[in-house]
């Protein structure tokens, strides 16, 4: 029970702050960090040490996409929580001009309204490497995916939310 | 260096894994393009703000929920729990090490055949009999003092030097090799 204790205070920051960015509400996050941890302690003799964190990341990415499955909704934070305007794709503006800063700086404060927009799988690896800085060895062994896979689908991931937030700054912008 | 190639390169160009002559290529072709210079400003504005995403902390009610749901068990360590801990707390490893072989040495002597009543009456022994186990401890204890200099010295002569130094040093000629000939 001591071990089971400690464990849980080592690991629940980082199995709730994925769930919450997968997820983008606190409610499924705390499900969800719940359940990785029942499930741990019903499988605690059974796991190594040695592949303990490992085992908790897998779980917890799998419980995120099974959620959200079962939801079957994308929690959209797109300008208003209320709102649900769809978005768009088009391709980065070319032409040089004064936007750019306001565009970077748009980027930068609205970057979580969209991560839960991003595919099921993209979206686990770009919170993984990018929002909670897990290696890439830990993300390839938890994804079940090669190494030059998990740099794509980071890669693909953080395109898309570029996409999406230049044209939502541009707009921004435009508007205001 | 085209823009597909250019866009290819990002991440490595960002985790600072590029090798040099692709660094220079890469920043070669991102002074000429502004295209490239956008998409990299826009790219590096995704990054940082994923990095500076705050961290959100699990609610304690989380927590105690978490602990609600498993079983109680009893916290109390075993008593041989408590007596291991205890010895590891207190003495080094060679001293076990030596107290073990001592104790071990002591009962094969202490069972030294055939002179050992039964009943556990009180033996006697001759002089020459007391002085042969005299010796006996007095060799086993030389050569236990003897293994346990060996085994120190192999650890600082051989273990230290050789898996552990050596890699460290290797690893850092190699880490150093490689900053001056990039620089």
């Amino acid at each position: 029970m001591r071990e089971f204790k400690r464990i849980v205070n080592e690991y629940k920051s980082i199995v709730y702050n994925h769930a919450y960015y997968f997820t983008g509400n606190r409610e499924d996050a705390e499900d969800i960090t719940q359940e990785v941890f029942i499930r741990l302690w019903n499988n605690l003799d059974d796991i190594k040490s040695e592949v303990l964190k490992f085992w908790i990341l897998k779980v917890t990415k799998n419980l995120c996409i099974d959620f959200t499955r079962k939801r079957k909704k994308y929690v959209s934070f797109y300008k208003d929580d209320d709102e649900s305007e769809p978005v768009w794709e088009t391709l980065v503006d070319t032409e040089q001009n004064p936007e750019q800063k306001a565009i970077s700086q748009g980027i930068r404060e609205n970057i979580h309204r969209f991560i839960n927009l991003l595919p099921n799988t993209i979206r686990s690896v770009v919170i993984m490497r990018d929002i909670q800085d897990l290696e890439y060895n830990l993300i390839a062994e938890t994804m079940e995916l090669p190494l030059n896979s998990v740099k794509a689908y980071i890669h693909r991931g953080r395109k898309l939310l570029m996409k999406y937030l230049v044209q939502y700054s541009k707009d921004d912008f435009i508007k205001g | 260096m085209t823009c597909q190639e250019f866009n290819d390169l990002i991440v490595d160009y960002i985790e600072e894994i590029l090798a040099m002559e692709k660094i220079k290529e890469f920043e070669g072709h991102l002074e000429q393009c502004s295209k490239c210079q956008i998409t990299l400003n826009y790219y590096m504005a995704v990054v940082e703000g994923l990095h500076d995403l705050p961290t959100e902390e699990c609610p304690e009610s989380v927590v105690e929920k978490i602990f609600d749901s498993a079983p109680v068990k009893s916290e109390e360590p075993s008593l041989l729990a408590n007596i291991y801990q205890t010895i590891t707390e207190k003495f080094t490893w060679q001293m076990r090490f030596a107290a073990a072989a001592v104790f071990v040495i002591l009962s094969v002597l202490l069972l030294y055949p055939n002179d050992i009543n039964k009943d556990f009456v009180q033996q006697t022994y001759t002089i020459q009999e007391v002085e042969k186990f005299t010796k006996d401890i007095r060799l086993a204890l030389v050569y236990l003092a003897y293994c346990y200099e060996k085994t120190e010295n192999i650890i600082e002569k051989k273990v230290v030097p050789n898996y552990l130094i050596k890699p460290i040093k290797s690893s850092l000629e190699s880490a150093i090799k490689e900053i001056i000939n990039e620089g």
